[in-house]
């Protein structure tokens, strides 16, 4: 199947017209053009969406763990918000909200014209339904611990829901974003049949291989519905994805491997898109409960061990914004801590730092990674493991099959001491949040401290923006000198996209949105 | 055909010595000795030959092509190919030689086994050996290093056990055939103890068809080894085999055409040259072959 | 003879039965779980209770044997289980992958037996020197290159630099039988590779020894032409020995096909099965391996059988064997 290529030609006119609407949206501002685009697109063709590695195997929106199935959550399914493309709450299926002025109770208003594919209307009763589901601790979802504090969520008429916080929180909005609205009538069967409320609706799915969507005619919010069918394609590895992808039968690639970028963007065919702002990160994580990185000391050791320049030089090659030394915000984010001090590579203070806290030289670390995933990973390793030889340290590098790399070190709490996990952290573009990734209970780290929770907890509540930086800048530096978690890069996942295809655009996080991508014909130009 | 018309026990001829005079015969084998030779010098003396040390970075060479300086271009981070390649080579015969050890040995007294005690033992011993035969060996191996991990070490035993089964077959056949013999017979009527037999001639007659067999699980285990580095379990860094070097060029196609190549190459020339050999080495000893 | 087909089959499913033992408990000793897998590495502060509820949901909180008496129940009943990871039913996930993988097959054996049948039995009309030695050269690369190398070569070749071919993914027959016969042909030609080395190799040997054989030379006497007796005389004879082969070959093409299905992102059983490695799915690749033992054993069950009917002195050995 030639995908795109065949199909836009003949519908040039249709395509101009959809290009000419981008364009009036996008001069109405670029944090509108999502929600200004027209809804009016005549859907035709097929856009391929190619995914490298382990495709998708299941559909529920909230208990998915593979970043590759991520465009589903805007096609298949809506959230009561979104972010925008600079990572900003905004609307979805809740057109506005409001809160009381001691921030512990909020209000969401519902959209009336929401269905789901089967012609169901969406109500509040579904939003809350779904809503519980995920503060359900028998659902192993990753939502459930940005919303752990709502006490009661009740819907107050059909459009209109009510949440009760335990402590005041301003950023409800943010905290909801992870929670998708899928349809709870059939739970068991939702892994398989997938149906939501949002432009598109699924028609065959092949788990690990195959899933296609159509337009769901119930659809009437202002998404763009511009193709018959996206079609995700699973590749065995990312190299045959980048085949795929030059060839012309990929429309979107994601994860393009980083060995592939020059090719890419040396192809006037294709392009790369970038997010406006990254919250995604390349991170190692050690265990904080066992030695040798039970001890601060030790932690600082291999963050002055580690040459992150020369990591995101030749591992990333140039794709991704060094960390300063222990970061969660990148350096380049607007809630970035300015002051802080940071690691930068040193293995004199390495060495001194192990010492201190009693690591003796001739010690062996495991670099434990993914086999096939990210071929960086074990590039950044083999950089570590020369530096490391230097000061007398070594380093075995694992790779290992999938499920066997996450069982050492999986769910927590579990102890992998000597282990250095690498690990690639998709956060929350808002800081608070995204900072949350190191409060008790919830990374892999084992790293649970009463002050950075209090921290936390306090930010969530800071009424205004002043005193919630202060409260963000102060987890900085926490983070930093207790570098519960080794970051070495702030890198997305890299997407490419054929000329002849706008609209598509990624996510701080590092996710791919197709929701309101259509086909552009060469005069018009994609946007 | 031989050794009816001839004397016993004594004048049964030795295989062994003609390897070398046939050699010379078929310039194909000839060669194949050479080109391998040649390939296990360069491994082995590496440290001699190559000119630079397999694991010194260099950022400011990423990716190069093929030249005077760098024979065989560099990789990801600047390291001499050529030289990865020599080193590589270590592990990967390394790996394949052990591994031909344990299959072969392994195999050897689970077939001399079978066809001694023959009955149920015999019936038992090859139906497992049919079992293990019945399952592909990428999924067999695949699933072991999923166990069993992929160290030196463990992938020695993994490639070892998974060639056991096909080496017992061979060597239940081959002694089999010399029990039937008739100076085995003749030598049992004499009153010869049958350890003495073994001992003295069964296992220097059969051996010879081991060794022609065991260049050919040498190259499969090069194979086999190549085909795990190429879905990622492989050794481990910053040591390198020819498989995962392959495998690493494959997922540089796009930096660099030229960095799967010559490992590609190298293991491509080097199971030639060891299933050349084999052919060869089974035309001279084994009787059914010729 | 139906003693020793029901004798054979017997053992066959003895062997199967084993087999699938075998393969239980290795996969269960196997590091990893598919309940945590299931979840991914990117969940955060996942409650013990919701990994509880999963596992018992997929029946793994009973005994390893337990498990495994239930798992079989189901098998005599037919029914293969459903994937841990994908809750589709075992049976769907092989039935929609089995058409990448059988139309890969048949094409390479097609493809295999194309090249090595007319390329042996030429050899032997001809008995030109040059064309020997071709024939030796393209059966020793042939044995010698990994599905994986010669599979990038074409890749790099036609898909890349000439971009005539797809190099990638899979068109279902039914649907466009052009599209998918284009999509089939380079890893069927990667494939077929691997099939007629060996297949041209016995082939050979044994076109040379028929040749050789007193009715042979009867039938050469009798003056018939030279690519009369081979096509006659000497083929049917010699095809024997190349039929083990070929069934040894049919047998293991599951297994061989893992490599060009990765290689070409062949959406077949290859693929699943490296996948439900990975995965620990265990229930999919119990399915899988039981349908490859029991292709391997069927095709060599096949044909000794074969061979019994083509040569009536080995059906006389074969019962001597049996008793």
């Amino acid at each position: 199947m030639h995908g795109f290529k065949r199909h836009w030609r003949p519908f040039a006119v249709a395509v101009a017209a959809a290009a000419a609407v981008g364009l009036v949206a996008a001069a109405a501002g670029p944090a509108s053009v999502r929600q200004a685009q027209s809804t009016k697109c005549k859907p035709y063709g097929t856009l391929s969406y190619g995914i490298a590695g382990g495709g998708i195997s299941a559909l529920d929106p909230n208990t998915i763990a593979n970043a590759a199935q991520w465009p589903l959550n805007s096609l298949v399914y809506e959230g009561l918000t979104t972010y925008d493309k600079n990572g900003n709450s905004v609307p979805d299926l809740a057109t506005k909200w409001k809160h009381s002025s001691d921030l512990k109770t909020w209000w969401f208003f519902l959209r009336h014209d929401a269905h789901y594919q089967d012609g169901r209307a969406f109500t509040s009763a579904d939003a809350v339904a779904n809503i519980l589901r995920v503060l359900d601790p028998k659902v192993p979802s990753q939502a459930r611990a940005n919303i752990k504090d709502f006490q009661s969520v009740r819907a107050i008429n059909k459009y209109e829901i009510r949440i009760k916080l335990g402590s005041p929180s301003s950023i409800v909005p943010d905290q909801l974003f992870l929670v998708r609205m899928s349809d709870l009538q059939n739970p068991d069967d939702l892994n398989k049949t997938g149906l939501g409320t949002g432009p598109y609706q699924v028609q065959n799915f092949v788990p690990n291989q195959s899933l296609t969507l159509v337009p769901s005619k119930y659809y009437k919010g202002p998404k763009t519905q511009c193709f018959a069918r996206i079609a995700f394609i699973r590749e065995p590895d990312p190299t045959s994805m980048v085949t795929d992808f030059t060839s012309g039968k990929i429309g979107v690639a994601f994860q393009v491997p980083i060995s592939a970028v020059s090719k890419v963007t040396s192809d006037a065919r294709a392009s790369i898109v970038k997010p406006a702002t990254i919250s995604s990160l390349h991170a190692w994580e050690v265990d904080t409960t066992s030695p040798p990185f039970d001890k601060p000391a030790a932690r600082q050791a291999l963050s002055y061990a580690t040459d992150r320049a020369a990591m995101v030089k030749v591992a990333l090659q140039g794709q991704g914004i060094p960390a300063t030394g222990n970061d969660l915000v990148n350096s380049k984010a607007p809630a970035y801590d300015k002051a802080l001090k940071g690691y930068p590579f040193n293995l004199d203070k390495a060495k001194a730092l192990f010492e201190q806290a009693g690591v003796k030289p001739g010690t062996t670390f495991t670099y434990w990674a993914e086999s096939g995933a990210r071929p960086e990973w074990v590039t950044m390793g083999e950089i570590l493991q020369q530096d490391l030889e230097k000061i007398g340290y070594h380093l075995k590098i694992v790779q290992s099959d999938p499920s066997t790399w996450l069982a050492k070190f999986y769910p927590n709490p579990k102890s992998f001491p000597g282990l250095i996990v690498a690990n690639f952290l998709s956060l929350q573009p808002n800081a608070v949040l995204g900072l949350s990734f190191a409060s008790s209970h919830k990374c892999e780290c084992n790293w649970n401290n009463a002050s950075y929770d209090q921290l936390y907890l306090k930010a969530l509540g800071a009424g205004d923006d002043a005193a919630r930086q202060k409260l963000v800048n102060q987890m900085q530096t926490m983070f930093s000198q207790q570098a519960p978690v080794l970051t070495i890069a702030h890198a997305t996942n890299i997407v490419a996209v054929q000329k002849g295809i706008g609209g598509v655009w990624e996510d701080p996080r590092g996710n791919v949105h197709l929701e309101n991508a259509y086909f552009t014909n060469k005069k018009g130009g994609a946007k | 055909m031989t050794t009816v018309a001839e004397p016993l026990i004594q004048a049964r001829p030795r295989r062994r010595l003609r390897f070398l005079s046939q050699l010379a015969r078929r310039p194909s084998a000839a060669i194949a000795a050479v080109v391998f030779a040649a390939i296990v010098f360069c491994v082995v003396f590496a440290g001699v030959v190559a000119p630079y040390s397999p694991n010194s970075f260099d950022y400011s060479h990423l990716y190069a092509t093929p030249s005077w300086a760098h024979p065989f271009g560099t990789d990801e981070l600047g390291r001499d190919l050529l030289s990865r390649v020599m080193y590589g080579g270590r592990t990967t015969l390394e790996i394949a030689a052990f591994a031909v050890l344990v299959a072969m040995g392994g195999g050897a007294i689970w077939g001399f086994t079978a066809a001694y005690m023959r009955g149920w033992v015999d019936e038992i011993l090859m139906r497992v050996a049919d079992l293990t035969l019945g399952m592909p060996v990428i999924l067999l191996a695949l699933v072991l290093v999923a166990a069993f991990g992929s160290s030196t070490a463990s992938l020695v035993l993994i490639l070892g056990i998974l060639f056991m089964p096909a080496t017992a077959r061979l060597a239940r056949a081959a002694l089999l055939s010399e029990l039937e013999t008739d100076y085995y017979l003749a030598a049992i009527s004499v009153g010869t103890p049958p350890w003495l037999i073994m001992l003295r001639e069964l296992l220097p007659n059969t051996g010879p068809i081991l060794i022609a067999r065991a260049s050919l699980v040498a190259a499969e285990a090069i194979f086999v080894e190549a085909s795990l580095s190429f879905v990622g379990l492989g050794v481990q860094p910053p040591a390198a085999s020819w498989g995962t070097l392959l495998q690493k060029g494959y997922s540089n196609l796009y930096q660099s055409y030229w960095y799967p190549v010559f490992p590609g190459l190298v293991i491509l020339v080097a199971v030639l040259s060891l299933n050349t050999l084999g052919d060869h080495l089974q035309r001279v000893f084994d009787p059914a072959k010729r | 003879m139906i003693q020793y087909v029901a004798r054979r089959v017997g053992t066959s499913i003895v062997l199967l039965f084993f087999s699938s033992i075998v393969i239980f408990c290795l996969m269960r000793v196997i590091p990893g779980d598919p309940t945590i897998t299931k979840l991914g590495g990117s969940i955060q502060g996942v409650d013990p209770r919701a990994l509880q509820a999963i596992r018992h949901q997929l029946g793994l909180d009973q005994s390893i044997p337990e498990q495994y008496v239930h798992w079989l129940g189901g098998i005599v009943h037919g029914d293969f289980g459903r994937s841990y990871y994908s809750q589709f039913p075992v049976t769907t996930l092989i039935t929609e992958r089995i058409g990448a993988t059988a139309e890969l097959a048949i094409c390479a054996l097609v493809i295999a037996l194309g090249i090595a049948i007319p390329a042996a039995t030429l050899g032997t009309i001809w008995r030109n020197r040059f064309f020997d030695a071709l024939l030796s050269g393209f059966t020793a690369i042939g044995l010698a290159t990994p599905a994986f190398v010669s599979g990038i070569l074409l890749i790099v070749v036609f898909g890349v630099k000439l971009g005539w071919l797809p190099t990638q993914g899979y068109v279902s027959f039914e649907a466009h039988p052009l599209e998918s016969l284009k999509g089939v042909l380079l890893p069927a030609i990667t494939l077929s590779i691997v099939v007629a080395a060996p297949v041209l190799r016995v082939l050979r040997a044994s076109l040379i020894d028929v040749e050789s054989a007193s009715y042979t030379r009867t039938a050469a006497g009798k003056g018939l032409v030279r690519w009369q007796v081979v096509l006659r005389h000497v083929l049917p004879n010699a095809a024997i020995p190349a039929l083990t082969t070929i069934g040894i070959v049919i047998g293991g093409l599951l297994g061989g096909a893992v490599i060009t299905e990765y290689v070409f992102a062949r959406p077949g059983l290859g693929t699943l099965m490296v996948d439900s490695v990975y995965q620990r799915d265990y229930g999919v690749l119990q399915a899988l391996v039981l349908l490859a033992a029991a292709a391997f054993i069927l095709s060599s069950l096949v044909v000794d059988l074969l061979y019994g009917v083509i040569d009536p002195r080995l059906r006389l050995r074969v019962r001597g064997e049996a008793r």
